[in-house]
Formats: C-alpha cells, structure tokens, sequence
C-alpha cells in the first residue's frame, strides 16, 4: 500500500471542525451525496448585503469529508455570493495542503453542497430560476464530478471515458480499466450516483472495457 | 495514555519467547539443508522436526507440512495446485461469500477463467447454509474451501458438520480450512475432521512474520505452480526459511499449549467491552454471533449513523488501534463484502469498528478504550447529516 496520509491541515479541522451544525430557517440549504454511498454533506447559509453573513455545515464521512465540510465553510465565510460560487474544490484542495488522490472526491462534495445551498438561496430568495438544457456537454460536466481515486483527478480528464453519447434520455457510455483495477466498481457507483440525481436521465448504461 | 493495540487479528506482536528463539535460530541455523554435510543435515533435521512438532499440534500423525511466506501463500498454493491441470469446464468449487479474500479472489479467478464457482450464502451470523452446501455438490465438485474463524465477524464455522456433509457426498472432495484466525482460540484437530489442507500463519500467532505453512493429510496430493531449485518440496522451490520455519513450529506450539487460558483471558476482555458498549451506546448492531457463540478474541460492532475511519481516526489520535469495515478506510473504496453479506447495508457498514484481542490487551485497556469510544461517538453523531 502507498504512503497515504492527511496533511496537518486537514488533521486540524477534521479534530476541531469550524462552522459545524444547522442554521434554522436558512436563506438557503443543501445536502448532497448519500449515506449509501459513503458520505454525505449539508450546508445551510444565510445572506447579508450579497454576502455570506452565516453558514454552517453537517457532515456523515470520514475525516476529509469533515475537513473539507469546515474549510469550504471557512473559506466562503464573509463572501459575497458570486465570490462564493467561483470557490473551486481545487481551492478547497490548495488550502488544505492537498488530499490523497483517493479522497479527492470529498473535496467535490463539500463544493457541491456550497453551490447547491446558493443555488436554493438563488431560487428561494431571489426568485432566479435555474434552467439548464441536458445535453452530452451538460453530461460531460457532470461527470467531471466523478474522481478516479487512483490518480485524484475527474474521469474525464484521467481519459477513462471512451465514447458517450446521450440521446432520448439514455447515456450510454464506454469507461475502460486495467483488468487488476481495485477502483472500477467505485467508479461506476460513483458514475450512476451522478447522473442518476439528473432529472433528463431515465437510464444510465455503461460498458465496461477491460484491457 | 500508552499505547493500546486491539487489532490483532491484523497481526499480533511477537512474543517474547518466540523473539528470544528467533534470535538464536538466525545467529545459528541460517543454514540451507544440503545433503551430506554435518550443517546441511542439521538444517534438514530442523526442518523434519518443525514438521513433526505442527502435524502433532493439530493431532495429524501422517502427512505432511509445506512452508509458504504466509496465509495467502498457502491457500493459493493449494487451490492452483488443485486446479493445476484441472479441466475447467467440468471443475466447481465451493466456498462461502465471507470467505478470507485469499480464497474468494483465488475462486473469482478461475470463476473468469471458466469454472463453476459456488460462493454460498451465509445467515446474519455468518453461518454457511446447510443445505445450500449440500445442494452446491455434485459429481464435478472438486475442492471446498472454509475460514474457521471469520476475520471480520468472529462466526466459527461449524466445520465438523460441513466437512462431513462434503465427505458423505463424495469422499473424493479435497477440503481446505484456512486456521489463520482460528489458531490461537480452537482446537483443530485433523485426527478426528477430514481436513485435506489446513493452512495457517505466523503472524498470527505470536510468531515470526513471512512464514505460514500448509498441513496437509496426504503428501503430493497438488501440483506444483511454482518452479525452481527443489530442496525441501518440490511445491515451494528455493530457499527455506528455516529460522522462520523452526519458529513458526514454536509459537504454534505455545498457541496449543495456552489455549485454554487464551480463552479465558480473551472472553472475559470480550465481556466486559460488549457489555460496556451494549449498555452505554445507543443505535448499534453487533456483527457477528453473540457472545459465547463468536471467537473469543473477536468484537464487531457498527455504530449507526456515522463513518469508521472518523472513530478509527479519533482513537489513532489516543494511541488505540482498531479496524474499521468503512469504505473509505479500505484500499479499493469498496463496502466490506463481508458485512454486505450479513445483510448490514452501505450505512451499517461504514460505521463498524473491529476489536481484536491478544495476550497483551487488559481489562484496564478495554475501560481506557470506552472512556474514549464514547465521546468519540457521541461526537461524531452530534455533527452527522443523518440521526
């Protein structure tokens, strides 16, 4: 097994989490992931003047899960909305002196759960109303969400994704792997968990290519 | 606080008679066995006689021992061996979902490879079905492969009923019981069960690390799958490790000799950590069989709610070490097979904790461990999503 260990950072805010628990009545909430799928983060938030006056997070993971629950809290405390939404997880990576390739993907989560909470501020508050038309582009950037746990980047970029092709509300996709690939079966949970939040999806289909 | 160590089911330390006879076999029987020398002969003898000493432990008076670098070296050695120049299409083997990887991966293997695979089905406790054994054999059935002791949840196979639900049906069905668990808290005992291949480690076993040996009943009875120059077997070419070998003879032989008061001195930690936790956690679920029913030396539990590399991690913080079946704790990000096996969904089985006894561990420790297990808990479920 290689070396894989937290950084001091994240040991800091996994053992003393900042902004932890619930905002009642929040301007705008959020809970992405899934106890089936191993973590799960919510974020409630409140708005001053177009900026993030409160915002606390909950979280079921494990310590990066937390770690980076309380950096991006910290992180996009005190910003206005639109600076809050431009935070990255590469953001939250840097500023917690990076993660194990294999725990990148908390980092993600916890940016998703800040993004999904202003998206709710936006339309509860705001009245905005988010539309996006599902495309294999819009595909494309959900699966960027995915993370190959081997090398801590998206599927997309690691060039696992073969072919993809969407069309009457089917994805069907070519992913390939190493036949000794300890993190295939990861992946693809990882894949149908993705696409299968996305409301244009009615079915996910996914061959695998061993080589 | 000192150090505690509750996972010994990963690998228990050496103890210290074992590290004393270590140290005399390496200083004076590095030698190799060669023929018609007074010190190669001596390394043979040595070698005949750790045989001799670990057929006896097991209570096997004909047979034969092959030492390997371990557990997984041994049961993959035995099942390639078996299935060396088997015809693949007519070959099924039988195993059960819980199995130690160093089985079930070996299996999956020939599974792809063409073979017909049985991974039977177990209870909540992790007990094999009878009857789905029964139903899994048939005239192409060449080997069954059984974990005594569950490295996960502790469930002792009741093996006397399945090896002889196996040798009823044919006796021909070659029997493989990996003990590597089991050694230090079971008697085995080859005399009475018709094990054809047992395997264990010395790792486990308050020995030496990088040995393990397969006992067998009747020698020459697999092929071999590695190749090179033969001195002790033609089934583990090269050189012996005879220091380990002579070692690994040793601590089995303390393991038989303290097994009674292993017992008594691991239930009673056993007790007083499942009483403790049953009384003073709210939401969780023993994995495994209940006390009296499970290995001695084995605790399971799954706190609800939150994940087990965050507990694993909080008592690393206070020098106690422990296992957890999290997904995110483990190599591959997979939910433990074993726990999904006994019906603990993904929720369930992120948050189990394993505890595993040894000679070193003390009532003392096991109270040190709950003082700091449940805040730790209580903790982790006050900033969870889920309540």
């Amino acid at each position: 097994m290689a070396v894989i260990k937290y950084t001091e950072k994240v040991i800091e805010h996994f053992k003393n989490p900042r902004n932890v628990g619930e905002i009642e009545n929040p301007d705008g909430k959020a809970t992405v992931g899934s106890p089936a799928c191993g973590d799960q983060v919510s974020v409630f938030l409140n708005v001053e003047d177009g900026k993030i006056s409160d915002i606390k997070f909950l979280s079921y993971g494990c310590a990066s899960n937390i770690a980076t629950g309380s950096i991006v809290t910290e992180l996009s405390k005190g910003k206005t909305v639109e600076q809050a939404k431009a935070l990255t997880w590469k953001d939250a990576l840097e500023e917690l002196g990076g993660l194990p390739p294999v725990k990148v993907h908390c980092s993600i989560l916890a940016i998703d759960g800040l993004r999904a909470a202003i998206h709710d501020y936006e339309e509860k508050v705001l009245g905005i109303k988010h539309e996006r038309i599902i495309d294999e582009s819009y595909i494309i950037e959900e699966l960027k969400h995915v993370i190959y746990p081997k090398t801590g980047e998206n599927i997309i970029d690691a060039k696992l994704v073969k072919y993809l092709k969407y069309e009457d509300k089917e994805v069907y996709m070519e992913i390939s792997f190493d036949e000794t690939d300890v993190y295939k079966q990861n992946v693809l949970e990882e894949i149908n968990e993705h696409l299968g939040e996305i409301k244009g999806v009615e079915k996910v289909d996914i061959k695998v290519v061993e080589y | 606080m000192s150090f505690i160590y509750f996972d010994n089911y990963r690998t228990t330390p050496i103890s210290d008679h074992i590290k004393n006879k270590m140290k005399e076999y390496v200083e004076n029987n590095y030698f190799l066995p060669v023929s018609f020398t007074s010190r190669g002969t001596q390394a043979a003898e040595n070698i005949e006689n750790a045989k001799e000493r670990i057929m006896n432990s097991f209570s096997l008076e004909n047979g034969d021992v092959i030492f390997t670098m371990g557990g997984t070296h041994a049961n993959n050695l035995v099942i390639n061996g078996l299935m060396r120049d088997a015809d693949l299409s007519n070959t099924e083997m039988i195993t059960s979902v819980i199995d130690h990887p160093s089985i079930v991966n070996v299996y999956e293997h020939y599974k792809k490879k063409g073979a017909k695979v049985h991974f039977l089905k177990v209870d909540e406790a992790g007990y094999i079905d009878e009857e789905l054994l029964k139903n899994s054999i048939n005239e192409n059935t060449l080997l069954f492969s059984i974990t005594l002791v569950n490295h996960t949840i502790g469930t002792i196979q009741k093996i006397d009923r399945l090896i002889e639900i196996v040798k009823t049906h044919n006796k021909k069905i070659k029997v493989l019981v990996d003990v590597c668990t089991a050694a230090n808290s079971l008697k085995i005992d080859m005399n009475k069960l018709d094990i054809d291949f047992l395997t264990f480690s010395g790792h486990k076993i308050y020995g030496p690390r990088g040995i393990g040996a397969v006992v067998m009943k009747n020698k020459n009875s697999i092929k071999p799958t590695i190749f090179g120059t033969v001195t002790t077997s033609p089934l583990t070419p090269g050189a012996d490790n005879v220091p380990g070998i002579m070692a690994l003879a040793d601590a089995l032989e303390d393991a038989v000799q303290k097994r009674e008061d292993y017992i008594k001195h691991t239930s009673a930690l056993q007790k007083r950590l499942m009483d403790a936790i049953e009384k003073n956690i709210p939401d969780i679920l023993l994995n495994g069989p209940e006390f009296g029913e499970r290995a001695s030396d084995n605790v399971n539990y799954s706190f609800r709610f939150i994940e087990g590399e965050s507990i694993m991690m909080f008592l690393d913080f206070e020098d106690i070490v422990v296992a957890t079946g999290s997904a995110c704790a483990s190599s591959d990000l997979k939910v433990n097979y074993i726990l999904s096996a006994i019906g603990r969904d993904h929720e369930m089985s992120h948050g189990s904790i394993r505890i595993t006894f040894g000679w070193d561990n003390t009532l003392e420790q096991v109270d040190s461990f709950c003082e700091e297990l449940i805040p730790i808990v209580q903790r982790l479920r006050s900033q969870s999503t889920i309540r």
